[in-house]
């Protein structure tokens, strides 16, 4: 086997090392994310919470902007996921019920940003 | 070994693919996060969840459910990071999320200092005990100190009966009640350096086991004119410490809204320099839960 055809073997080990520790071993530690990007089971909550702060005060474009934060979807599209996907018991489902009824028509008014 | 044995080619061909690879991982195409917690989110919108967290509390009052959600954000002191953040939003004029906000850190500020409140009742009494507005507290040594209505926090707000018509016993080793007593000032004091801003009023509170109390809420006064402020907000100083600019020839009244000793006529107290000049000196009011 030729010099060069042992280093390229090698390399492609390194390679296959380097990427191995860097993906697995030693990732990149992400800070400063964005709520999009959490657990589903923490935009669930953060729905949930959402849902419990529209009861009070009853402001639905306060409540959509507050879920434009988990996503570009619409929010009554976010919150119909955090149905289908989270374990609420009544009470919570209740309110997200009541939330989602509400946001299904909203569309956001001119010169809103959605946030 | 000899230097012309080491396989160059192969050590070569090794840190090249090592070093590619690195370069891959951490720089081109870095793993992606997609399921993270909250606790690595950006701070602002780590504000945004937490004053949804207040918003959800003050909406339901479930304590133990704010509590966990809190947990997530792995602050390194929830009260501190709610109340800053109640500070901003305030400083914002979003008195309602700030007072949400505030009425969080106070729930849990509440419940992390746990404080037994019994009052004292004489065995042999055997009058229907009554529910009366003034409650009888023995504060160190003192007989009796009776708290006025209308004190904000008394312990009006805990209804309790007390025997009206039944004198507390002279002092005894009854627990001392805490729940809702009014902060004392302790100290005033006025201070000429020139290291420190002119007119600054510095506001102190502590418990009685002198540990700084973060959160209070302080209130000041003028001609009119009220500011609303909180300890904590400068922890490199201290976390039960807070401070208001005050304008010479001003006279102010100062006041915990927890309910405190008040005081009035705080004005900037004139100082001189080594050279004579003029300037204008702090004051320091140190209060005490007892």
């Amino acid at each position: 086997m030729s010099r060069w055809l042992q280093a390229f073997i090698i390399a492609i080990l390194g390679l296959a090392a380097g990427l191995f520790y860097g993906w697995r071993i030693a990732p990149v530690e992400y800070v400063n994310t964005t709520p999009d990007t959490l657990n589903q089971e923490y935009k669930n909550e953060y729905t949930l919470m959402v849902a419990e702060a529209y009861q009070d005060h009853g402001d639905l474009n306060l409540a959509a902007r507050q879920l434009a934060l988990l996503g570009s979807a619409h929010p009554a599209e976010i919150v119909q996921t955090s149905l289908d996907t989270a374990d609420f018991n009544e009470q919570e489902t209740e309110f997200v019920t009541a939330l989602l009824d509400e946001i299904e028509a909203w569309q956001p008014s001119l010169g809103e940003s959605g946030l | 070994m000899k230097f012309e044995r080491i396989p160059w080619h192969l050590l070569i061909g090794l840190i090249l693919g090592l070093g590619l690879g690195l370069v891959i991982a951490w720089g081109i195409a870095p793993a992606q996060y997609s399921d993270t917690p909250p606790s690595i989110l950006r701070s602002d919108f780590k504000d945004s969840y937490r004053a949804l967290i207040a918003s959800a509390y003050a909406s339901t009052g479930d304590f133990e459910r704010a509590e966990t959600r809190l947990a997530a954000l792995e602050d390194t002191n929830p009260v501190e990071a709610l109340t800053i953040q109640a500070q901003r939003e305030l400083a914002d004029s979003n008195i309602e999320l700030s007072e949400t906000l505030a009425s969080l850190a106070k729930a849990i500020q509440d419940k992390n200092s746990p404080v037994e409140m019994e009052l004292t009742s004489t065995p042999t009494q055997t009058q229907t005990p009554r529910v009366t507005s003034t409650v009888t507290i023995i504060v160190q040594g003192q007989e009796e100190t009776p708290v006025p209505e209308g004190t904000p926090e008394a312990p009006i707000a805990t209804p309790t009966e007390i025997p009206i018509n039944t004198r507390t016993p002279a002092p005894t080793s009854t627990p001392i009640p805490t729940i809702g007593v009014p902060y004392i000032l302790m100290t005033q004091d006025e201070i000429c350096s020139e290291n420190l801003s002119e007119g600054l009023l510095m506001v102190f509170v502590s418990d009685a086991a002198q540990k700084p109390i973060p959160g209070v809420e302080v209130i000041v006064e003028w001609g009119g004119n009220e500011e609303h402020f909180f300890t904590g907000l400068k922890p490199e100083i201290g976390t039960g410490y807070a401070d208001f600019t005050m304008q010479p020839n001003q006279s102010y009244a100062l006041r915990l809204a927890t309910g405190s000793t008040a005081v009035a006529n705080l004005s900037t107290p004139p100082c001189q320099d080594k050279d004579g000049n003029h300037y204008w000196g702090s004051l320091r009011l140190k209060f005490e839960h007892p």
